[in-house]
């Protein structure tokens, strides 16, 4: 029991962990942009599908992950510049229903270039082994993931917080129409910050690519994930972001596992049984609808201006 | 005997360190046309955004009618009697004029929960609609719509819908705004109209609409009101011209 | 877009002079001789397909009531689809084939729904809306996959509604067929049971109502306040209209209207499906709606109409795999350049006809060679056998529309 417990808490962080990957990029986007892109679920599953076509061809997870990160990176600056930049001025319905048709576009694109059947995309058994720790074990390769993401989270908190560009950011953030007066090249920072993102969403397709399947649409489950990620931590911080993805992680995985043992407490058997998986995958929205409601902004909104 | 009709009382509104309403004190009679006037940044749209609802004061009282409407929402002052005209001309782009001002007397012309029947159809919307426009001077533009008016008209729209439903007292929120010299002289006439008739409220920059149309002149700044009082006294207050002019006037 | 929405479309005039009048009343005699033709010409496989399409014109009708006129982005309007159709599989499941009460069901269960989903989220606005909706959708979607008794993930069968009445002798099952088939072709006229005309008149007349009933609205009292709030809501708040349950009331609205959508649908498919609620259906909906044009009403239907057709053709010609590649991009370069739809496109005074008819056939023309292009019949194929051709075909004409656009954007600038 003891190690259920152990490696569900850490399970719930790694997701977490995770869904910050994706949810920076998305956050940044938003906060400094004012763009919503659903795409950014499809950038996700490019990520995926290039690590492990290269996984296939190499049998090299390292070199998986360093076709990987500047694929997406080239991908996400490609689509910004020749298509989601003019979206900048439009309202979000117009974003909304065009970064949607990139969906649609994408998910076929896999579909038809790789087949319909999930990628394989194994893992060296060096990585991959029970690692002992604290007195239970875990799989080495989900503690890597935690430990990227938390590298991920503390370099961007670096550069965010301690460099010129990051303060760039901060005030597009806090007050975008400000940055753009200030003289600073707008188009060259948005872009950039765009692919950044785009660079740690494929990091996290990637990296999740082991460890979930493959398959065309596997980006969109993520993406709403993201947007619940943001929304509660509050669009454009980073920290929220990160905490909110934590929070997130934990919420949705410690759900998935005990909703059911939880509810048995109180509830007839049957109930129990059927109620308990469609609890635990609510149970993230009506964390984001009560967390709308008390606090609309958010647990760390960015905006002042 | 001068009967108050609107009363602010000790009214305070800070924004983190900046304290913009600073225990405010003022007594709007019925019939009067009183202005508010005073430097830039002295706090008066502020002050007419707390009176209309749109925020909520940190402490002090707002009286209309004897009754204390402090806390309630903007619609409901609305459907008291209290209207307001805004600084940044705010109306409905895509409806006609007549559209425009017909809305703001449908909201004061019981429910609209009706689904069936054309509203555009209704005389009882219509015709006071048409009168107002009438007593701004826009009658012969109803049919345009509001995107299409240059911003004269546009300001005298605003005037329109705000005395539409005929209130009790009318908050103007720089109507003059952007206006030059003729359309200015236009619209001091449509407002001289409504003296006896409404109880004004006019924050305005324009000391010549000011002076032409006010009873009553408060001087507003840093939040305070530093003078009370009929025009020509005001003219001759020394702390006003020193307010305005600075200490070596 | 909807931010400006200064709309410039003149109002629709009930008169000849009026080409949109002409062309849509047209298209209602027509939609309603449709299905006679078609059993007489064996093509009842068409019949069905125009079904769903009426079906589906009611569901973007309830969505452009609160996208198009309202402003209200609602990313969950699948999920009322879904509601309608569990109000219909649920009572079969159990044995209960009475239309009526499904019928009063599935529009009692989306108003109410809606009503839960809206209270919450009309506190919101902009981006939030339209993620909370989205939310409120997945949460749905989740719901009806877990519900084991229902299908879960596979869906299940449902029977045809029962709108007999027995007091008065009145046999009468949605999906009865309502002509004789004759055999005029080689096509063997066979009916099944998903094509009976029955379900055909009973969509017509609920789309027809439906758009009857929204037209009355937004000319209405209700519908002034509605499209006010879109366009100032603070002005609204200012004038005296507390707009909060009005847009509740025109969301709960939708939802119901979207609701009997629903109900049809489940008997036009005789299947139940989570996959109704999906948020990639919603996300359908609002294309036919921007498709057709926003707040008119008449280009929701339109819309659905042209979509789906749209589809058919493309999964027909190019294969199955492709057409939401084909869509995707076409969706992208909708809204980048034409974003007020077909409707807006429809001339309203009879001199500009001549040009409509021009440009409807540049366009047409213009698809039909893109279709052929990437199709199994295609001259680029006669020079080189290349697998995945359609994918070429897509990415080059994405690259020249582009190249257009920079091109049209440069000269612009320069010109």
């Amino acid at each position: 029991m003891g190690q259920l417990i152990f490696e569900t808490v850490l399970n719930g962080v790694q997701f977490g962990v995770f869904l910050f990957l994706i949810a920076a990029g998305l956050t940044l986007v938003f906060g400094i942009m004012s763009m919503v892109n659903l795409a950014h679920g499809s950038l996700f599953m490019m990520g995926a599908y290039i690590g492990s076509y290269v996984f296939q061809q190499t049998d090299s997870f390292a070199l998986a992950i360093a076709v990987a990160i500047p694929f997406s990176l080239v991908l996400g600056i490609v689509l910004e510049y020749l298509a989601l930049r003019t979206l900048y001025a439009r309202d979000h319905l117009d974003q909304v229903l065009a970064t949607f048709g990139f969906i649609l576009f994408f998910n076929q694109l896999v579909l038809r270039v790789f087949g319909a059947t999930s990628q394989e995309f194994r893992l060296p058994d060096a990585i991959n082994f029970p690692m002992p720790l604290v007195g239970f074990t875990y799989p080495s390769y989900r503690l890597i993931v935690i430990v990227v993401g938390l590298a991920v989270a503390l370099g961007l908190y670096l550069v965010i917080a301690k460099t010129r560009m990051g303060m760039l950011i901060r005030a597009g953030a806090s007050n975008r129409p400000m940055v753009g007066a200030l003289g600073v090249n707008i188009r060259l920072l948005f872009t950039l910050i765009f692919g950044i993102g785009a660079a740690l969403a494929g990091l996290a397709g990637v990296m999740i690519g082991p460890i979930e399947s493959v398959e065309s649409g596997m980006g969109e489950s993520k993406l709403i994930l993201a947007f619940v990620v943001i929304v509660i931590g509050g669009i454009g911080s980073i920290r929220g972001a990160f905490i909110a993805s934590i929070i997130v992680g934990l919420v949705e995985v410690i759900g998935r596992v005990f909703m059911k043992d939880m509810l048995r407490v109180f509830l007839p058997e049957e109930f129990a049984q059927t109620a308990g998986p469609a609890l635990a995958s609510m149970s993230i929205y009506i964390l984001m609808a009560a967390v709308l409601y008390f606090r609309p902004q958010g647990l760390f909104p960015a905006r002042t201006g | 005997m001068a009967e108050t009709v609107l009363a602010i009382e000790r009214l305070v509104k800070r924004f983190g360190g900046l304290t913009a309403t600073n225990d405010l004190s003022l007594a709007v009679e019925k019939g009067e046309v009183h202005a508010v006037i005073g430097p830039n940044g002295a706090g008066k749209t502020t002050l007419i955004a707390q009176l209309s609802g749109l925020l909520a004061p940190d402490s002090g009282r707002i009286v209309f009618n004897g009754q204390d409407i402090t806390v309630l929402p903007a619609h409901q002052r609305s459907a008291l009697g209290l209207a307001r005209s805004f600084q940044v001309t705010s109306i409905f782009l895509n409806f006609t004029a007549e559209d425009n001002v017909a809305l703001a007397v449908q909201a004061h012309a019981g429910h609209s929960f009706r689904f069936l029947r054309a509203a555009r159809a209704e005389a009882a919307l219509r015709e006071p609609a048409n009168n107002a426009l009438a007593r701004v001077g826009l009658q012969h533009r109803a049919q345009v719509v509001a995107a299409d008016l240059s911003h004269g008209e546009q300001r005298q729209l605003e005037i329109a819908m705000a005395i539409a439903t005929n209130p009790t007292v009318l908050l103007l929120d720089e109507p003059m705004a952007g206006m030059g010299a003729e359309e200015s002289a236009r619209m001091i006439d449509v407002l001289r109209g409504f003296k006896g008739s409404h109880t004004l409220l006019l924050i305005e920059h324009d000391m010549d609409a000011v002076f032409a149309l006010a009873d009553r002149i408060t001087v507003l700044v840093y939040g305070q009101a530093i003078a009370t009082g009929r025009p020509d006294e005001i003219r001759r207050n020394p702390e006003v011209r020193r307010a305005y002019l600075g200490d070596d006037a | 877009m909807a931010g400006a929405g200064v709309t410039r479309v003149p109002e629709l005039r009930a008169s000849l002079g009026d080409p949109r009048f002409v062309l849509i009343a047209l298209g209602a005699v027509v939609l309603a001789l449709f299905p006679y033709f078609g059993y007489v010409w064996g093509e009842t496989y068409l019949v069905s397909l125009v079904a769903k399409m009426l079906i589906f014109a009611i569901a973007a009708v309830s969505l452009d009531l609160i996208l198009g006129y309202g402003g209200m982005v609602s990313f969950g309007h699948a999920a009322y689809i879904g509601l309608g159709a569990y109000a219909v599989a649920v009572f079969s499941k159990y044995g209960i084939d009475n239309g009526y009460l499904q019928l009063v069901c599935a529009i009692a269960g989306s108003a109410l729904v809606a009503l839960f989903i809206g209270a919450i989220s009309l506190r919101t606005s902009g981006v939030y809306f339209i993620m909370i909706t989205l939310a409120f959708t997945q949460m749905l979607y989740y719901l009806g996959i877990s519900l084991e008794p229902f299908g879960g993930d596979d869906g299940m069968n449902t029977r045809r509604s029962d709108f007999g009445i027995k007091a008065l002798g009145l046999d009468f099952t949605l999906n009865d067929n309502l002509f004789v088939c004759e055999k005029r072709t080689d096509k063997a006229c066979k009916v099944d049971d998903r094509d009976g005309a029955s379900i055909y008149y009973a969509s017509y007349l609920a789309l027809i109502a439906a758009v009857w009933f929204c037209r009355r609205l937004v000319a209405s009292r209700f519908g002034l306040v509605i499209r006010g709030a879109m366009s100032n809501p603070v002005r609204m708040q200012a004038v005296g209209f507390p707009i909060y349950r009005y847009r509740l009331t025109a969301f709960v609205l939708a939802g119901a209207i979207c609701g009997v959508g629903g109900f049809l649908f489940a008997n036009h498919q005789q299947f139940l499906s989570p996959v109704y609620m999906n948020w990639l259906r919603s996300g359908e909906i609002m294309i036919m709606v921007i498709l057709g044009g926003m707040g008119t009403i008449y280009g929701a239907v339109i819309g659905a109409i042209g979509l789906l057709t749209l589809e058919e053709i493309l999964e027909g010609y190019v294969g199955k795999d492709y057409w939401q590649m084909v869509l995707g991009p076409l969706l992208v370069l909708l809204v980048l350049f034409a974003n007020r739809g077909i409707y807006s496109l429809i001339p309203h005074r009879i001199r500009g006809v001549p040009m409509f008819i021009v440009r409807i056939g540049i366009f047409v023309a213009g698809l039909g060679v893109f279709i052929w292009l990437m199709s199994k019949s295609s001259p680029i194929l006669k020079l080189a056998s290349i697998p995945h051709l359609p994918l070429y075909v897509i990415f080059a004409s994405l690259l020249a529309a582009l190249a257009l656009r920079y091109w049209q954007e440069d000269r612009t600038r320069h010109g």
